[in-house]
């Protein structure tokens, strides 16, 4: 998974930036209380803790993160804090998912 | 009408239509529910009236989803007749607002009110109840003034809508608490665990969320919306056999996660993928999508990542197919933007450098980085590790091209492509001095071009620039030593040793700096500076007798030959009995002394009387305790003499083994030196007299049991007959305790399962051989008229031999191989023996045995020659 996706951080970070998510990444997630993330979190911050890793990792990451399209939305989801919906929008999926068929 | 019983309660006097009749009914298969309870109310209309009309609002309800809703207003029609209005509102205003487009008013929002009278009613069903429930809050309609039958209701719904209105102000707390009316009890009591579920999601609070999600009624429109939410928790793991989600529920999902208008391209590239059609999964994403592909943090980011990068996690077919497409958009120049094209050509470098063309895998790389120029910007240190990569690339061994089997080709380069690999690396370490491992690796490059000066010049200029790497220390002292700046390369591999006084291979390198020092002193008639400096290495002296270098005894050998072979004869025997007393046993002494001589002596070819007396030795008594020291000499004498090793010092220590293999030997000695049997193939020979000794000693020994399988390497095995012997000597060595032997033997049975790779299917594009036929054959210089001299009249008897002959030699190391060259039997040419020597190889390398010469069977490939993040790049490539 992208390792700016997993700090949440933006494309161009510098190393105090990604230094500084990591070390929140860490105290949100610390190691016994959420054991996979603070793994995903020490991954993502060897991969561009410095600008020799991170041209590494432009270079040559060939790590695939997923098993599948929908299997990648999911882990893209679950590295992020979704905001909620507008109500509107909430409202048409509601009404949406009402009208649809299945259980 | 009293409210329905279960209907999946079926009673056990229950007769066998009504059985049909109720499991058509669970099942959700109304229309035949419904023809089934027709007939049966007939017979007792009181007790199938209530499921006839469950099957037929069921009936109603299917017909709407698939937009029939003419047909299901016929339904309600009839059910209009046999029951009452109530127990119709929630399908009848389901099918008034099924004709309205999302997100506009129900047709009847004044009916709210009067779902809500009917809601205070306990007269419906649950499953109707939770229906009008759920029409109730999707109309979204404020209730101000509700009936007093209806206030509790009303004010559950008002909570209920006020609550996800919180939740999409991100209010969750408040949310929580405008829950506080709605009872476990409560008609709305599904909305209420929604609410609370889309909390949960929306703190990352991931388990949580998905049980409450899991917890909802199915069917309902809460437990509908949940799909997205379950799909994006992915708290079912999404596999080929998991049911497809809806395009709908899929795009609701990616609006959660802030994209849009991903449904549809997302569902068919799944549908593609779970058809194992990688390209057609990538179309999918590619055509459907205009953003995609992208390199940022997103989910595009994500999408792309996956739809590129997937392909190292192909098997070979599917892997090469989706290659070629990459390569042909490539080629095509069809690439849909610069994104795509610099995606593709990284992958392409990357899977397929180690096998494309020299040419094509450089025109590829720097196209990828002009591209990447272009979309990001220079970038030097970037370039300069992706120039550094490539070259490393080129300075690996060349693969062996097993179909070159004729004698007459050029001796093979250490590197695949020497020169261009110098090039790459220069340009590397001029992009960016601070490239190390560019650096390093040029040295190496340098060194095999025979460009001296070069590499001299890039190691004055590498110690300048990294001081404080022990490698390049090591590597200009070792430099130094090599052009007899011993002084220069003492001090050099002085300061490696300050910065780590652990590894060994510093003192080992001072030692031989200082008795090479000590030899010029010599010979510069200087000869106290040269004892100073012999007297010198006494200081990197370690204990263990077992260290081949800087033990006592060894150091004395060193000291010793130095100084009888160039110094002062008579002090160079002092210590060599000196290094006599302090040895471990008189062979190794013998062995080592005359390797020793061998090294230090100038362009000698023989150990000496040495050797002479380790003949004697050997003689009057070999164990194979004091071979294992002998090997660990060997291996000494390999480093010191490289190149010079000659014949001599192999046939004393093969005649040496063979010679312990005749005695009874300790289990671990035996295995200490059947390992090094293996490792060094040239004493395969005496490695299976060990094995064969030692089976005798003990029959079932599973660890020399493996041993002897593997040392059938290179003839054919039948599958079936290794995997018995496997599984026996796995079975030996678990009733035996031995971890290891067990963990040995289980590995190769796993390899063995591992199917072999299907036979080469022929190109498609091959004309049928018959095409061949006119065709004159290629001229191999010579070699096809020696072949056939050497069959022509062959035939039969004669034709087995060679073949028994090829398979000999196939099983035959090296050293003995140049051995039976000089004896081959009378008659055969030199051409002759070559021939076949060179099809023994081919025969070795291309077997097919259950048992792959010391590898498992091929993986799907993977890019193999990618550095990993903390390490020096040239120690991987």
């Amino acid at each position: 998974m992208n390792p700016y996706l997993v700090l949440d951080l933006p494309a161009g970070a510098d190393d105090r930036a990604i230094r500084q998510a990591y070390l929140k990444a860490v105290k949100e997630s610390p190691p016994e209380a959420d054991p996979k993330r603070f793994q995903e979190a020490s991954q993502a911050y060897e991969k561009i803790k410095d600008q020799e890793s991170r041209h590494r990792h432009i270079l040559f990451n060939h790590d695939c993160p997923a098993n599948s399209p929908l299997d990648a939305l999911a882990r893209y989801a679950g590295r992020r804090r979704l905001d909620p919906l507008p109500f509107d929008a909430m409202k048409e999926f509601l009404r949406s998912a009402g009208k649809s068929g299945g259980k | 009408m009293a409210a329905t019983p279960n209907s999946r309660e079926t009673p056990a006097t229950a007769s066998p239509q009504e059985r049909a009749a109720r499991e058509f009914l669970a099942q959700g298969r109304f229309r035949k529910a419904r023809d089934e309870f027709k007939l049966l109310c007939k017979i007792d209309r009181p007790k199938f009236l209530p499921l006839l009309v469950e099957a037929n609002i069921g009936l109603a309800r299917e017909m709407a989803g698939k937009g029939m809703v003419e047909e299901a207003r016929q339904v309600l029609s009839y059910l209009k007749t046999i029951v009452s209005a109530e127990q119709l509102l929630g399908l009848e205003l389901e099918l008034g607002a099924g004709s309205a487009t999302p997100g506009q008013t129900p047709d009847r929002p004044s009916a709210v009110p009067e779902v809500l009278r009917t809601l205070a009613k306990p007269a419906l069903a649950a499953a109707e109840r939770r229906h009008l429930a759920d029409w109730a809050v999707l109309a979204f309609e404020p209730v101000p003034n509700p009936a007093p039958e209806a206030a509790a209701p009303a004010e559950e719904l008002a909570a209920i809508v006020s609550a996800l209105r919180a939740v999409s102000e991100r209010q969750f707390d408040q949310a929580l608490e405008l829950l506080r009316p709605v009872g476990q009890a409560s008609v709305f009591s599904h909305w209420k665990l929604f609410v609370k579920g889309m909390v949960a999601f929306h703190r990352g609070e991931s388990e949580r969320a998905a049980r409450f999600f899991e917890g909802l009624p199915a069917g309902s429109a809460p437990a509908k919306a949940s799909r997205s939410c379950l799909l994006l928790l992915g708290s079912q793991p999404v596999s080929r056999d998991s049911p497809l989600p809806s395009e709908a529920a899929i795009e609701w999902a990616c609006r959660m996660a802030g994209e849009r208008g991903l449904g549809g391209p997302l569902l068919r590239a799944e549908q593609a993928w779970r058809k194992d059609n990688p390209v057609q999964m990538y179309q999918n994403l590619r055509g459907g999508i205009p953003r995609f592909p992208g390199e940022g943090p997103d989910l595009i980011g994500v999408l792309s990542e996956f739809a590129v990068n997937c392909v190292f996690t192909l098997p070979p077919k599917e892997q090469d197919n989706y290659m070629f497409w990459m390569e042909d958009m490539i080629d095509g120049q069809s690439c849909k933007n610069p994104v795509e094209l610099l995606l593709f050509l990284r992958a392409r470098v990357l899977g397929s450098a180690a096998d494309m063309p020299d040419e094509v895998a450089v025109e590829n790389w720097e196209e990828f980085l002009r591209t990447r120029e272009k979309l990001h910007g220079r970038n030097p240190a970037l370039d300069s590790m992706a120039c550094g990569w490539l070259g490393m690339l080129f300075s690996k061994p060349p693969e062996r091209d097993a179909m070159l089997i004729f004698p007459f080709n050029p001796p093979r380069s250490n590197m695949r492509n020497a020169p261009e690999a110098r090039r790459l690396l220069e340009k590397a370490v001029k992009l960016d001095e601070a490239n190390l491992p560019a650096s390093l690796c040029l040295c190496q490059v340098y060194k095999e071009l025979g460009r001296h000066a070069d590499r001299n010049r890039l190691l004055d200029r590498m110690t300048a620039r990294f001081p404080a790497e022990k490698q390049v220390l090591m590597l200009a002292g070792q430099a130094c030593l090599e052009r007899k700046a011993y002084k220069r390369g003492l001090d050099y591999l002085g300061q490696a040793l300050a910065l780590d006084r652990l590894d060994p291979a510093i003192p080992d390198n001072l030692v031989k700096a200082l008795l090479l020092q000590a030899r010029e002193f010599f010979q510069k008639k200087r000869p106290d500076d040269a004892r100073m400096a012999i007297s010198q290495t006494d200081s990197y002296e370690v204990p263990t007798p077992g260290n081949m270098t800087r033990s006592r005894w060894c150091l004395r050998i060193q000291q010793g030959m130095t100084e009888t072979i160039w110094g002062d004869p008579a002090r160079g025997r002092a210590l060599l009995e000196e290094a006599r007393r302090e040895s471990p046993s008189e062979a190794a002494f013998l062995y080592y002394a005359g390797l020793a001589d061998m090294a230090i002596r100038p362009g000698s070819a023989r150990g000496s009387a040495y050797f002479d007396e380790f003949v004697r030795v050997r003689k009057s008594g070999a164990s194979a305790a004091e071979a294992v020291a002998l090997t660990r000499i060997w291996v000494q004498g390999k480093e010191w003499l490289g190149e010079r090793m000659s014949q001599q010092p192999w046939d004393l220590l093969d005649n040496y083994l063979r010679a312990a293999a005749k005695h009874p030997f300790a289990r671990e000695d035996g295995s200490r030196l059947v390992e090094f049997c293996i490792a060094e193939n040239d004493f395969a020979h005496a490695g299976m007299e060990l094995v064969a000794k030692r089976l005798q000693q003990d029959p079932g020994d599973p660890l020399f049991r493996l041993y002897r399988l593997k040392s059938h390497e290179g003839v054919e095995l039948r599958r079936e007959e290794v995997r018995i012997e496997l599984e026996e000597i796995l079975a030996e060595a678990a009733r035996r305790k031995e971890e290891q032997t067990a963990r040995m033997a289980r590995q190769q049975l796993d390899a063995l399962r591992i199917p072999p790779p299907a036979p080469a299917e022929p190109f498609d594009d091959l004309p049928p051989e018959d095409e061949f036929d006119d065709e004159p054959l290629p001229d191999f210089g010579g070699v096809i008229p020696m072949l056939a001299q050497l069959l022509g009249g062959k035939q039969g008897k004669s034709l087995k031999v060679l073949e028994d002959l090829v398979n000999l030699f196939a099983t035959t190391p090296e050293r003995e191989l140049k051995r039976m060259r000089n004896d081959r039997p009378p008659g055969m040419s030199l051409a002759d023996f070559d021939i076949l020597v060179e099809m023994a190889r081919v025969k070795r390398e291309s077997s097919n045995t259950g048992f792959p010469p010391g590898n498992f069977p091929p993986q799907p490939r993977s890019p193999g020659t990618i550095p990993p993040a903390d390490s020096g790049q040239e120690e991987l490539l």
